[in-house]
């Protein structure tokens, strides 16, 4: 046996498996002091040295604690900073919905001060031989108005509602009292004929921001849903 | 499998009792790395946070289909090269030697021990952790290799000259002269 096939044997003895050929590495053993002393030194690490580094290293008595104290409120302060971005950008549809609806609504109208839309729509809007109608669309373009603001009002207060509501629990001390929305007069005056369209008009505009007002509301839900259940502080 | 899966997804929810048996399953390995790779106990009391915290952070990114110690280990021995570089760049004042944890007191075997955590310091890096995740973790090749992300072959050839230039620091030492090598 050679010095390479001694140290073979000795990385096997190393991982834990019987070496099989004693007499050849015995015999090798007595003839190279180098290996010799290398199984020699392997047989004090593996018996002695190993079980004894082996010793479960434990921290002090209170590392433990502190670092799931530590970890529990590293994991709310996360949940407060995806909680913000989300009501950032809940917030930032709602307005981008708003200012949207109403810049469609404006458009749509006929008559609108836009001089490009009137000259557009101008050849496919029949003139109407009531004269009567120029007052009455001027009328209905103020309720298209206040028929955006009251929908952006619900949302908002659909919406700003539980958020106040969920800081207020959160942190009381951080967050005032909750502020009151203006109120809006009702739309349920009866609209004439001439303005059917105009309604015809808001609902379109409403159906087109629902998806964004819905889409913050199921937001918010989630994000209570998924609040953990620990009170921060 | 299943089980780490959910002791994850409890934890993933801020479940505080899954947080807890998290940090109590693998702290005694974590921190038994990082005293040995650092080799001063309130580094690897740092550092072992550290690494749980970025465990926390870092769950969702957990591959459910691979063993939960190899990955959390692989946080740790990357925590422990950081440390050292960045201790490497500052001025310390503090004898390391002297805050390690020292073998039992009145010990025959506290010597050796001694030496072997002497030896384990001259090692490289790579061939240091090679040895504490094989011989005081007992961790297999192949759970190393995925620890460390090298191939199975590195790993043997790095753990065989680790464990060559120890036992030639015992040689060197002294500490064979006491016995003979007996066959097993």
């Amino acid at each position: 046996m050679k010095c390479p096939e001694s140290e073979s044997l000795l990385q096997r003895r190393l991982d834990g498996e019987a070496v099989a050929d004693h007499t050849a590495l015995e015999s090798h053993l007595a003839e190279c002091a180098e290996c010799r002393d290398r199984f020699t030194a392997a047989s004090r690490l593996v018996d002695e040295g190993l079980p004894a580094l082996r010793r479960l290293e434990s921290p002090g008595p209170t590392w433990t604690s502190q670092v799931i104290a530590d970890l529990l409120a590293d994991y709310r302060r996360r949940c407060l900073l995806a909680y913000r971005i989300r009501l950032l950008a809940s917030a930032a549809a709602l307005v981008a919905a708003v200012l949207g609806g109403w810049a469609l609504l404006r458009n749509a109208i006929p008559g609108a001060p836009t001089q490009n839309v009137e000259a557009r729509r101008e050849p496919r809007v029949k003139p109407s031989p009531v004269p009567a109608v120029e007052p009455s669309l001027q009328s209905s373009v103020a309720e298209a108005e206040q028929a955006v603001k009251s929908l952006g009002n619900r949302i908002a207060d659909n919406t700003v509602g539980p958020v106040w509501t969920l800081l207020a629990v959160s942190s009381p001390a951080e967050v005032g009292p909750m502020p009151s929305l203006p109120t809006v007069a009702s739309i349920e005056e009866p609209l004439d004929p001439a303005a059917r369209s105009l309604q015809e008009t808001g609902r379109g505009v409403s159906a087109g921001i629902q998806s964004v007002t819905s889409s913050a509301r199921r937001a918010f839900d989630f994000l209570l849903r998924e609040m953990p259940a620990v009170s921060l502080e | 499998l299943d089980e780490e899966a959910v002791l994850v997804r409890r934890c993933l929810r801020g479940d505080a009792q899954a947080i807890q048996t998290l940090v109590e399953r693998f702290q005694s390995d974590v921190f038994g790395l990082c005293v040995r790779l650092l080799h001063h106990r309130h580094d690897a009391e740092d550092v072992a946070q550290e690494v749980f915290l970025r465990v926390l952070r870092s769950l969702k990114r957990w591959d459910s289909a691979r063993r939960l110690k190899p990955w959390i280990m692989g946080i740790a021995v990357n925590r422990c090269r950081t440390w050292l570089a960045q201790r490497h760049r500052r001025p310390e004042l503090v004898d390391y030697l002297h805050d390690t944890v020292a073998g039992p007191p009145g010990d025959d075997s506290a010597e050796l021990v001694g030496e072997i955590q002497a030896a384990l310091q001259e090692l490289r890096l790579e061939y240091r952790e090679v040895f504490v995740l094989f011989h005081e973790q007992g961790q297999p090749y192949e759970s190393i290799a995925l620890v460390l992300g090298r191939p199975v072959g590195t790993i043997k050839t790095w753990l065989h000259r680790a464990r060559l230039e120890v036992l030639d620091h015992l040689r060197r030492r002294g500490m064979i002269s006491e016995v003979g090598y007996e066959m097993p």
